[in-house]
């Protein structure tokens, strides 16, 4: 416990004496990469999820790609707006865990896809989005087509289907991206803690 | 309520036949069944109202993928040779199985199914054939068909058979040819008895909507609870198919999974849930 304590500081400290340069996105290492055109294993950087050509489309009707937040350490999640349940409970977790951050907020960006790219269109996207009070510039709300959501539900491990009532029936998983894309670490929803994903953030 | 469900699925009923009937008169798509649709009662009905699930026509490749198609696959699209493809898409068995990066080796007959391959990649074959995976209600739909019946849960005879491939441990000697038992009902083989297969929606078991509305989640589909709500108890093959779907993780592979695709027809190319992707992916699919 004093260990974690101890090892916590010391990240905090990191964080705050590391340049604040470093808050601006790097340049890509290879932009526009598919898996089409990747090396062999060996010289591979491995997992980056920004390998998928996904596209989406916003809360605001702009096109993105998988990797529009390139750069930054991103919370990678999935939802629906008709959601009743566990999708508020999500959506306030990661809000109180924006929050916890502080400072460190401008280092982290937020990406939820929907589950329901049938009728989740960037209206009613923007209405969920604008409800909750987030900031565009850091999060994201976005859907892609069956195929899409599919492989994104798949990359992240979360399992889903859709019910007859126009519901969904999907795990609650948190996932955070490092700067390149690889997937840190996973939490459920309800073991998702602000503390230990700061803890997570910055390794 | 009731009546508004009662009316969209008597629709639903009349589109399918219409789409039957049209369907009926086109040519036949080389290497694939014709499957004309029907009801399908899953074993766990995810919902209550899911007890009967309307089952659209659609085509089914007639045997599983063998490892000369896949082969094929693999020259053509090079990203997915074994030395190449990524961890992302699938582990480390990955054609574990195969002499070398082209090659199947001589321990493999051209005609059995491949195995060790993940979801990813049983997903990118089939839209380079310009098909998709079958979705879970349409592969048990058409596996329940006997040789002669579309339904066999009432011949226990075939039940018996099936039952015992189940229990059966794996052949050191691997799987065995496509195409060497009878071909089912609609013309389909090796639905049991040789590899278990892929399926689009391999990671759609859950219970409740939402997850939270129903705290146990995978435990009611799985422990007693759960067993008893199974609409017929006697129905292991289809338990042991749904436990071993809801153990896979998208990149992973064994030795005794293998998939075939399937192909929407009419009624889904109207719009009714198509299976797209995006316009890369898409491009790098017709690319034959």
């Amino acid at each position: 416990m004093i260990l974690h304590k101890i090892l916590f500081s010391f990240l905090v400290f990191f964080l705050l004496i590391s340049p604040w340069a470093r808050s601006a996105p790097p340049v890509p290492e290879s932009s526009g990469a598919t898996h089409e055109v990747l090396p062999p294993n060996e010289a591979n950087v491995g997992e980056s999820l920004y390998q998928m050509p996904l596209k989406f489309t916003d809360q605001s009707g702009q096109l993105v790609q998988l990797d529009v937040f390139r750069g930054y350490s991103v919370v990678v999640s999935m939802f629906y707006a008709t959601c009743p349940y566990s999708c508020p409970i999500l959506l306030d977790r990661l809000k109180r865990f924006e929050k916890s951050l502080g400072d460190k907020k401008e280092k982290v960006r937020f990406l939820l896809i929907t589950f329901d790219w049938q009728n989740d269109t960037p209206e009613k996207l923007q209405q969920v989005f604008q409800k909750h009070g987030l900031d565009p510039a850091r999060w994201k709300f976005v859907r892609g087509d069956e195929g899409q959501t599919r492989e994104m539900a798949a990359l992240l491990g979360i399992n889903y289907r859709k019910t007859q009532d126009g519901g969904f029936n999907h795990s609650a998983i948190v996932t955070f991206l490092d700067k390149r894309g690889m997937i840190r670490s996973q939490y459920e929803v309800e073991k998702f803690s602000a503390t230990e994903a700061v803890r997570d953030l910055e390794k | 309520m009731v009546r508004v469900v009662s009316h969209a699925k008597s629709l639903l009923l009349f589109v399918a036949l219409l789409v039957s009937f049209t369907l009926c008169a086109q040519e036949s798509m080389p290497g694939m069944a014709y499957i004309s649709g029907g009801v399908y009662r899953p074993f766990y009905p995810p919902s209550e109202k899911e007890k009967e699930i309307l089952i659209l026509s659609f085509y089914l490749d007639r045997y599983p993928v063998t490892q000369r198609e896949y082969l094929e696959f693999v020259k053509q699209k090079p990203a997915w040779r074994k030395d190449r493809i990524s961890r992302l898409l699938s582990d480390k068995g990955y054609l574990k199985d195969w002499s070398s990066s082209l090659e199947f080796g001589p321990l493999k007959k051209p005609s059995e199914p491949v195995t060790q391959v993940s979801w990813f990649a049983a997903q990118e074959y089939c839209e380079w054939k310009g098909k998709r995976l079958p979705r879970e209600e349409e592969w048990e739909f058409v596996a329940m068909a006997t040789e002669v019946a579309p339904d066999g849960k009432a011949d226990l005879a075939w039940r018996e058979r099936v039952f015992k491939w189940y229990t059966e441990p794996n052949k050191p000697s691997g799987p065995g040819e496509v195409g060497k038992t009878p071909s089912n009902y609609w013309g389909v083989y090796d639905l049991h008895g040789l590899v278990w297969e892929w399926v689009l929606d391999f990671n759609n078991n859950l219970i409740t909507s939402d997850t939270r509305g129903d705290g146990n989640g995978d435990k009611n589909r799985f422990c007693g609870a759960g067993s008893v709500a199974a609409s017929e108890k006697e129905d292991y093959p289809t338990f042991m198919r749904i436990a071993f779907r809801s153990s896979l993780k998208a990149n992973y592979t064994t030795g005794n999974l293998g998939f075939r695709c399937a192909r929407s027809s009419l009624a889904e190319s109207m719009g009714q849930g198509t299976q797209t992707r995006s316009a890369e992916s898409r491009q790098r699919g017709e690319k034959k």
